[in-house]
């Protein structure tokens, strides 16, 4: 086996083992630099690289189990308790504000005019439309708490970490967007002023699974694949 | 702080001690570092090389090493040297090894009160 499979062989075995990309490429970088050494130092003795470097399997395994050592300090699971418990609400609740802070925006900007003084015809079209606005807001909240979801499931994925960090962030997300209920007020004139995005809680079931759901089922993806691809990797890579 | 670390997980901390206590001497890349194990051990440890980088990130993740990238003889490498908390943890390797090579020590001259274990 030379440098070049040696190097490939560490590379497949690193693959099922659910380590982030980042670590990998790292560690391959120094391993590559190592051999080059080696090489060099090297050259006339023929030695073999197994012989020097370790088998490609045990340096798999070695880093699987030091990368999880370094992950059970208590620096990492504050992290892992800040981001993943704490964070969800916040998250969720700051990205819904910043978009429709955004959308406010562009709504003025585009009008010319300060929703105080909002024409006529524009309040006649947006009351005729004001069901179909509202099931767009809605669609937005959902989507954008998907897309929060998403982030999570993609930092666990990237960090190799344990499929239940994602659920507990998927839950969190969920609990905040399924009963969630937002008013955008876009005019002073009262009784055809304000936009209100949810189905409202209730108390009844049925709308608070739909609203949770996109986000529920986008998070749940990502919670089967970690759980299977992590018990996988800890298998092979054990 | 005191730490409360057993024997059995102190031995399998063998290559933490050797790391800690050759970059403590000097910064090094991984590759002078496992030159400088062999040479100074006479080459009587046998270790696969590679597993080196695994325990010098693992180090670095508990904030013991911190490495910096470099270019050294043309190349970019990373340089690994000994934080404050690493020179720490140094020393505490260093005592409880030297527990166990006198407790090892003791029992295999008899100890204090018994027979000698190993004849």
């Amino acid at each position: 086996m030379d440098s070049r499979q040696w190097l490939e062989s560490v590379r497949e075995n690193l693959a099922p083992c659910n380590l982030p990309t980042k670590y990998q490429q790292r560690l391959l970088e120094e391993l590559a630099d190592h051999l080059n050494d080696l090489m060099e130092e090297t050259m006339s003795a023929h030695l073999s690289v197994e012989t020097r470097m370790g088998d490609p399997g045990e340096v798999a395994k070695t880093a699987t189990a030091e990368h999880r050592r370094s992950a059970r300090g208590w620096l990492a699971a504050l992290a892992k308790l800040f981001g993943f418990v704490l964070l969800p609400l916040p998250a969720v609740v700051a990205t819904w504000g910043l978009i429709g802070w955004l959308l406010l925006m562009v709504f003025e900007r585009l009008l010319g005019t300060s929703r105080e003084t909002l024409p006529d015809w524009l309040q006649a079209v947006m009351a005729g439309y004001q069901s179909e606005v509202r099931f767009g807001l809605l669609a937005m909240l959902v989507v954008v708490s998907s897309l929060v979801t998403v982030a999570y499931g993609v930092a666990v994925r990237h960090y190799g970490l344990n499929w239940r960090w994602m659920l507990t962030a998927t839950l969190l997300v969920v609990l905040v967007t399924a009963p969630l209920t937002l008013t955008i007020q876009y005019t002073g004139v009262a009784g055809q002023n304000s936009i209100a995005a949810g189905l409202g809680f209730t108390g009844a079931i049925a709308p608070l699974l739909a609203q949770g759901a996109l986000p529920l089922a986008v998070g749940l993806w990502f919670v089967v694949r970690q759980a299977r691809d992590r018990r996988g990797g800890l298998v092979r890579c054990a | 702080m005191k730490r409360n670390r057993g024997n059995s997980e102190f031995l399998n901390g063998v290559p933490e001690l050797l790391i800690l206590h050759l970059l403590a001497d000097r910064p090094r890349y991984g590759y002078e570092l496992v030159r400088a194990i062999r040479e100074t051990s006479g080459e009587t440890l046998e270790f696969g090389e590679g597993c080196v980088y695994p325990i010098l990130h693992r180090l670095e993740a508990e904030g013991l090493l911190e490495s910096s990238p470099r270019i050294v003889t043309g190349r970019k490498r990373f340089v690994y040297q000994v934080t404050t908390s690493g020179r720490a943890r140094l020393i505490e390797c260093r005592n409880s090894w030297s527990n166990v090579v006198a407790g090892i020590a003791r029992v295999l001259q008899g100890g204090s009160h018994g027979q000698p274990a190993v004849a």
